[in-house]
């Protein structure tokens, strides 16, 4: 594996180990880069984020709708009554903006300015993009939680 | 002691209340935007606050609060907002924390500022 490869997955991992864990207050028991699917007996939620300065690329989160659930009412403890949905999104948008943040302040050097878009949200399927660069998968409690960088100019920094 | 939380992620407020109920700060107002953040502002001590946000965003806030009052205001933001950083400082914010925080960073803020 190539220093550039190793580089972008130890900055990817730092970013999703660091926020999961300052974020959820839980801690992360295993990291790994098998492919592992993510089964939910509900829908599976997912969170886009583009990335844009000074790389092109996106930063998804892939977790079962029992994980987002449980994040939302056990450990935010909103209310049985509250709107679940926009909790759930409300959520894994925030997780998704900090990780991307923390992934760029980790790669790049400290004074380089760096921009994000804005989050996309949905549920059903798992979603997949072209470009795949590395997908990190951990498992938080019982709850497993799928962590992928995406984009071509990031082919293009690992070839370069 | 007084702390008003400003984020329009309720998540994030869940966060920041959590961080502070750790360090024993009870008393704590939150608001959604800085239209809310200016009406409940009245007698808190110090305000940690979001930037992007609806309505009306955290630099606007800022600089319609600093008009009237020296409490200390936190910024809180995602890495890398180096210009904003500057940009908020020069508006009247005293320090700010870096997403993902953790709660012994926010107290120490508190702390800092308000021993000061
Ligand atoms: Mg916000």
């Amino acid at each position: 594996m190539s220093d550039k490869f190793e580089k972008l997955k130890n900055a990817l991992t730092v970013a999703v180990t660091q926020t999961m864990e300052n974020m959820t207050f839980e801690e992360v028991s295993t990291v790994t880069n098998d492919k592992i699917t993510i089964v939910s007996s509900g829908h599976v939620v997912w969170a886009l984020l583009p990335l844009k300065i000074p790389y092109d690329g996106n930063i998804l989160i892939n977790a079962s709708f029992e994980y987002s659930e449980s994040l939302v009412h056990d450990v935010y403890g909103f209310g049985e009554d509250e709107a679940v949905e926009a909790s759930i999104k409300d959520v894994l948008s925030e997780i998704a903006n900090t990780i991307a943040g923390r992934f760029l302040g980790e790669l790049l050097p400290a004074e380089e300015e760096f921009a994000l878009g804005l989050p996309d949200y949905g549920k059903g399927k798992p979603l997949d993009l072209d470009n795949e660069i590395i997908t990190i998968n951990l498992k938080i409690g019982e709850h497993f939680l799928k962590v992928s960088l995406y984009g071509s100019d990031f082919a293009t920094f690992l070839e370069n | 002691m007084k702390v008003l939380v400003v984020d329009d992620s309720a998540v994030m407020r869940k966060i920041l209340v959590k961080a502070l109920n750790e360090g024993g700060h009870t008393e704590i107002v939150e608001a959604g935007n800085g239209q809310e953040a200016l009406e409940r502002s009245g007698d808190v001590d110090i305000i940690f606050t979001d930037w992007n946000m609806p309505v009306m965003d955290g630099l606007t806030f800022v600089k319609e609060f600093r008009k009237s009052s020296k409490i200390p205001i936190v910024m809180v933001t995602t890495e890398g907002g180096q210009k904003e950083v500057l940009e908020a400082m020069k508006s009247g914010v005293n320090d700010y924390v870096v997403k993902p925080f953790k709660p012994t960073v926010v107290l120490g803020k508190i702390e800092s500022l308000i021993k000061k």
